[in-house]
């Protein structure tokens, strides 16, 4: 008898019926699958019998087929096992049917998505909110999916969600059992974000710290320059600190990636403090861009409306480095393979540290640098201009003096700079409500013209500063957007004199050029 | 045979110059052209005379200038009257061809040498900008496009549109180091880049110090900026005292590698300079008028507080930020202002000082 059995499965970020369909018929006994699937729904047969057999029903010795429709796409993962058991005990008759032996349409209402232990028990599996989002898309009421996916599934509306530990309770969901769906509850979009250290630690660097609240304010690209133990790594590490709240909408699309990838808190369910990634030095193009033959998300989604920190930028393959200059523009990455291509959103601020030479100590009061002009060109080198110009706020960390590190005094707490920053965050969000862009970092030309319009005293100082300081044309978009955050910041409409001002001591890069 | 074209001659045969012009001691030119002829042994050792036979063609010679007038290369020989006066001195050690690209009236000018360390400090930079955009009004500046003060000596000159020679310690067509090239090509279009050097020639470890003496020989006084204790800009130092030029010197930190050489110099005799005025005295020039920059700017309170500190000596950002009571935001915005209207600087990353 065929039995068929409603599956998903995902194409990137959206997901795609998929039918199961299981046939038992006479012959050698075997148990094949088909439509494309990879190594893991292979495997699935093994596991999908032994649960079958621990749970109490009978596993048949008969030849059976199974088919994953449609069959030109590839299937990867465990997320059939349960699809695939309902299927071969419906077509076994051991389920789906009432007390007088005739078929029950019940199962036809559900989706079905999860991996079975050889117990019979339903296990997590990834990707269930871009797949819940899918589903409710396409139209689709009711869904089962591992009760250790419940937590994400709770805050996706309008699509009924049951959630089920074992095989077992899955088969008394199709014979007619009512199950309760499980309880929606809203995003709370108040929770703070844990950081490993905290701003008032921090002794001196008030430049620094005041140009990480703009930039965690505005969104924007900051690199910090300077000698090694100046605590550039600490000062990033306070970062996730004083993010501004996530939105709804930030939250529910960050959570979709995490989802895929698997690393999704369990017992949080979504996403609810920006990500702060800091993927090693030797992590590889795909590791950062996503792809390989499951097109998996790679690191600069992870840190989709979050932070990606890149410590010691120059030890980045340089291959590596450019392939962000992109993403860092668009937004989006585009994973293209042989087989299909799949876009990832990647919209991310980009946090990175470097020494201003090989040795450190270039423009070190307290060392003398060893490093030839070569040395520091080669080293500088490593990271192209093109990547530069993306960069909003270059600053120079000082090297710490031993009265600063010494006084027992405290400096301002990340949560008093994380109200400024959530208020100027929201300023933004008011703003650019309506568009597709959340924060200053993002804003088009056309926004800059009509956000950043400066006075006679703000052109004037502008003008001398490029003359008198010799800043680059490149320069120009990036002060007036990080001008806006100033004003942003102090609650002020215009862009005035004094945030462009302010805007210039944070292109300490561009005036090196001089 | 033209006399250029035997010293044409000389300078392909690629045999050094102090070994010519031992020989030109003894003969002219156009003797020894002529020596070779008669079969004459000279007492030359082999080399030198392979060397000299093998470029020794008139037909060579021809072709030589051929390509050096098809690839822009302007060159001028001893024979020349518009040789510079400056080199012809037998101290000098006078090369018998300059190969050029530019304007070569600039060496009949009042010619100061300022070299210095490659690795130049940002107090070296700005020093150089300083001083040098006040001697560019009278005088042309030799220097030799090395990275560091070299290159911003010719950079500042040819900010304020004075006269700039480089000389190179290779051949015109392999100019180093490569981050000056954009400076090269400014100087070729707005100064002079001369090389005693055939243009194909590499630079090598001998060559460097070889063309310092003609740095030295073209000018009236060499200044040395920063310089370590070994330091290249001491060879040219040492060149312009054997050939009676002045030496001044920019003192500095006495524990900075960068001082110890122009320290030394001072020790031994060299004039210290601090301002451009320093040198316009010692050689009794009046100052050229400086354009009175009498545009006064408008400060605000918080710009005033700054300036006030600083006054009072150099403050890093973290100390202002501690002592002058205002906040990091008003601070930077001070900072910045001051900056742009040029009334402080930034001596090293995040430390200001008051602008002189």
């Amino acid at each position: 008898m065929l039995a068929r059995i409603n599956s998903y499965a995902l194409d990137g970020l959206n997901g795609y019926r998929v039918s199961v369909e299981v046939d038992v018929h006479s012959g050698i006994p075997k148990f094949e699958v088909v439509g494309l699937p990879d190594t893991a729904v292979k495997e699935s047969r093994e596991r999908v019998r032994s649960a079958i057999k621990n749970c109490g029903f009978y596993d048949t010795p008969r030849k059976v087929t199974v088919n994953l429709a449609p069959a030109n796409t590839k299937k990867a993962g465990p997320i059939f096992d349960l699809a695939i058991a309902l299927g071969l005990l419906c077509s076994t008759e051991q389920a789906g049917i009432d007390e007088n032996k005739r078929t029950l349409t019940t199962i036809e209402e559900y989706v079905f998505l999860g991996e079975l232990s050889l117990s019979g028990e339903v296990r997590h599996i990834n990707g269930v909110m871009p797949m819940l989002i899918s589903a409710r898309e396409h139209g689709i009421s009711k869904i089962v999916i591992p009760r250790a996916n419940a937590n994400e599934a709770k805050y996706i509306r309008g699509i009924e969600v049951y959630a089920v530990d074992t095989l077992a309770d899955a088969v008394s969901l199709i014979n007619g059992n009512r199950f309760a769906p499980i309880e929606k509850s809203e995003i709370d979009v108040n929770s703070v974000g844990s950081a490993v250290e905290d701003l008032k630690y921090v002794k001196g660097q008030y430049s620094a710290k005041r140009a990480l609240e703009i930039a965690a304010a505005g969104g924007h690209n900051i690199i910090m320059i300077g000698a090694p133990g100046g605590g550039k790594t600490m000062l990033a590490k306070c970062l996730p600190g004083i993010l501004p709240k996530m939105t709804e909408q930030e939250i529910l699309e960050t959570t979709k990636i995490h989802s895929i990838a698997g690393i999704l808190d369990e017992d949080c369910g979504i996403v609810t403090t920006r990500p702060f990634r800091t993927p090693h030095h030797t992590a590889s193009r795909i590791a950062l861009t996503g792809g390989s033959s499951s097109s998996r998300p790679g690191e600069i989604s992870f840190a989709h409306n979050g932070v990606m920190f890149l410590d010691e930028l120059p030890e980045y393959p340089r291959s590596v480095l450019e392939i962000l200059r992109q993403p860092l523009e668009d937004g989006v990455v585009t994973v293209s393979r042989a087989a299909r291509s799949v876009e990832y959103p990647a919209n991310f601020m980009l946090v990175a540290s470097m020494n201003p030479c090989p040795c450190g100590y270039k423009g070190s009061a307290t060392h003398e640098c060893s490093c030839s002009p070569s040395q520091i060109q080669k080293y500088m080198s490593r990271i192209s201009g093109p990547l530069l110009d993306r960069i909003d706020l270059h600053i120079e960390v000082d090297e710490v003096n031993y009265d600063d590190l010494s006084s027992g005094e405290l400096a301002e707490s990340s949560a008093a700079v994380r109200e400024r920053v959530n208020v100027a965050r929201g300023v933004q969000t008011k703003r650019f409500a309506g568009t597709s862009i959340y924060s200053n970092s993002k804003m088009t030309s056309e926004m800059i013209k009509k956000y950043c319009e400066l006075d006679s005293a703000g052109e004037k100082i502008l003008q001398s500063a490029f003359d008198k300081l010799g800043m680059s044309a490149r320069a120009y978009t990036r002060i007036l957007k990080v001008a806006r955050t100033i004003a942003d910041l102090e609650g002020s409409e215009k862009v005035s004199a004094k945030h462009i001002a302010e805007a210039v001591m944070y292109r300490s890069l561009d005036k090196a050029v001089r | 045979m033209l006399l250029s074209d035997l010293y044409l001659w000389l300078s392909y045969s690629r045999v050094s110059t102090s070994k010519i012009n031992k020989l030109l001691e003894k003969m002219s030119p156009l003797q020894l052209w002529n020596s070779f002829s008669d079969a004459q042994t000279y007492n030359l050792d082999e080399k030198t005379l392979n060397a000299l036979k093998r470029t020794r063609s008139a037909e060579y010679l021809e072709r030589t200038k051929q390509y050096l007038e098809t690839n822009n290369i302007k060159y001028i020989t001893r024979a020349d009257p518009a040789y510079p006066v400056m080199l012809a001195q037998k101290e000098v050690n006078p090369p018998p061809v300059l190969y050029y690209k530019g304007n070569l009236d600039l060496v009949r000018e009042p010619c100061l040498a300022v070299v210095g360390t490659r690795k130049a400090s940002q107090y070296g930079k700005y020093v150089v900008s300083k001083i040098v955009s006040e001697l560019a009004k009278s005088f042309t500046v030799v220097s030799g496009l090395a990275a560091g003060i070299d290159g911003y000596a010719h950079a500042a000159a040819l900010e304020v549109g004075g006269g700039t020679i480089a000389v190179l310690g290779s051949g015109l067509f392999n100019p180093s180091p490569v981050s000056n090239l954009g400076l090269y090509d400014d100087i070729c279009k707005n100064g002079l880049v001369l090389s005693e050097y055939t243009p194909d020639t590499h630079a090598s470890e001998y060559t460097f110090p070889q063309r310092n003496r003609i740095i030295s020989g073209l000018s009236k006084g060499v200044l040395v900026v920063e310089a370590a204790a070994h330091s290249g800009s001491l060879i040219t130092a040492n060149c312009a005292l054997e050939q009676g030029r002045d030496v001044f010197a920019v003192p500095g930190d006495i524990d900075k590698i960068r001082s110890v050489g122009t320290n030394k110099l001072i020790c031994q005799g060299a004039t210290p300079v601090t301002c451009a005025g320093d040198i316009f005295d010692s050689y009794s020039m009046a100052l050229p008028k400086s354009e009175s920059k009498s545009k006064t700017v408008e400060i605000d309170i918080s710009e005033q507080v700054v300036l006030n500190i600083l006054r009072n000596g150099e403050k890093s950002f973290n100390e202002l930020a501690e002592t002058c009571g205002l906040s990091v935001p008003e601070l930077n915005t001070a900072l910045s202002t001051l900056m742009i209207n040029g009334l402080i600087r930034e001596r090293s990353k995040n430390i200001y000082c008051v602008s002189i």
